[in-house]
């Protein structure tokens, strides 16, 4: 596809920890993590490879007191993302002249300076990609069309360990919200 | 269960239907049989009711990207689809809030408005469970509000739809779905 000329890309909680959190368990899992991985690096090296649609890296990242973590521990998740465990995952981790914001929620609008940052850039279309796909990239998609935003949310470069029906589910409602905003890296690239 | 002393209900988007909104809605959702029942409850036990409703400017310049989807026009000024729904209809003591998004907490001062009352718990019933149930409760939920949603009072496009997005919202908060029935046999803290 034509990439407008005010895009931008998100890498949403492309990242890694020195304290591994064993939540892709099964085999099933394992192996979606792999694809997810190896599409989400072709993903951010072809947007690299056009050199001028400006790449945000997001990250989750919690203080070491967990005093900012809210109610994020009273559903599935358990203490994740502390401050001194987490980095960018190193395959795709910012290089000069790529942009990073850290979040604190799942939203990377909620309570960040990614908007600021959008403006400054002129940043009217946003690629969407990482994990997990029906919460941080899901929460992420809606609140950027809620503020305007043109949104496409490369599926195939998304990943969770949640079950299938669940990340089609997120991609639904995405649809729901605009039509056509999920496409393939097939389409993406074509 | 017991409803805390800081609670509040959040009636999201009981409009009136005028037959004109280009909106999905499930078939078979018993939303208009609970939500009186429920929003009596909250009234009788002088817990703070918020009914919030969607509206856009009749010239449509606020719609930003909400016609990019499924949803065609709807809810706009000068028509009776902004009206509060007689089956529902807010009495004085209900505080209102009209929204222009999905989330009530996008654009409105619905955080202050809690914060000013002391608000931690919020209660949401209403439509549609997969848009704007949804992204208020996930916005709630970010801004450190415990949050309960009345599974057979909220109404969503389409069931498959409603189901997931339940589901969700009880991955964010375990306790997060509950009945009518748990409303109606609950003790105020």
């Amino acid at each position: 596809m034509k990439i407008p000329e005010n895009s931008a890309l998100l890498l949403v909680d492309v990242q890694d920890s020195k304290v591994k959190i064993p939540v892709y368990q099964s085999e099933e899992q394992k192996e979606r993590q792999n694809i997810y991985h190896e599409n989400v690096r072709k993903t951010t090296e072809y947007f690299r490879s056009l050199k001028n649609v400006p790449i945000i890296h997001i990250i989750e990242l919690h203080r070491d007191d967990l005093i900012d973590f809210g109610r994020e521990l009273d559903g599935s998740e358990h203490v994740h993302c502390l401050e001194k465990d987490s980095f960018f995952w190193e395959p795709t981790a910012p290089i000069e002249g790529e942009y990073t914001v850290p979040k604190r929620r799942y939203s990377a609008f909620f309570g960040t300076d990614l908007e600021i940052l959008l403006r400054g850039l002129g940043a009217r279309h946003l690629f969407i990609c990482g994990a997990m796909t029906d919460i941080c990239v899901h929460f992420t998609a809606v609140d950027a069309h809620q503020r305007n935003y043109h949104i496409h949310v490369i599926k195939d470069a998304c990943g969770t360990h949640s079950p299938a029906g669940v990340a089609k589910a997120a991609f639904d409602n995405i649809e729901y919200f605009q039509r056509g905003s999920v496409i393939t890296m097939e389409e993406l690239m074509k | 269960m017991i409803i805390p002393k800081h609670s509040a209900l959040l009636v999201i988007d009981l409009q009136y239907d005028d037959g004109n909104d280009e909106i999905p809605i499930m078939k078979g959702s018993t939303t208009y049989q609970n939500a009186p029942s429920i929003i009596k409850y909250f009234r009788k036990h002088k817990l703070p009711v918020i009914q919030i409703k969607e509206a856009h400017r009749a010239d449509r310049c606020d719609f930003g990207r909400e016609l990019d989807g499924t949803e065609g026009l709807h809810c706009l000024e000068g028509t009776r689809a902004v009206e509060y729904n007689p089956l529902t209809e807010p009495v004085e003591t209900d505080y209102l809030i009209t929204k222009r998004r999905y989330s009530a907490f996008l654009g409105t001062d619905l955080d202050l408005l809690l914060d000013c009352l002391g608000v931690k718990t919020l209660f949401l019933i209403g439509g549609l469970t997969d848009v704007c149930v949804h992204f208020t409760a996930v916005d709630a939920h970010q801004s450190d509000y415990f949050f309960y949603v009345v599974t057979d009072a909220v109404t969503g496009s389409d069931w498959e739809a409603h189901k997931y997005a339940l589901l969700n919202m009880k991955y964010l908060q375990r306790e997060s779905n509950i009945t009518t029935e748990d409303i109606l046999t609950a003790e105020v803290e």
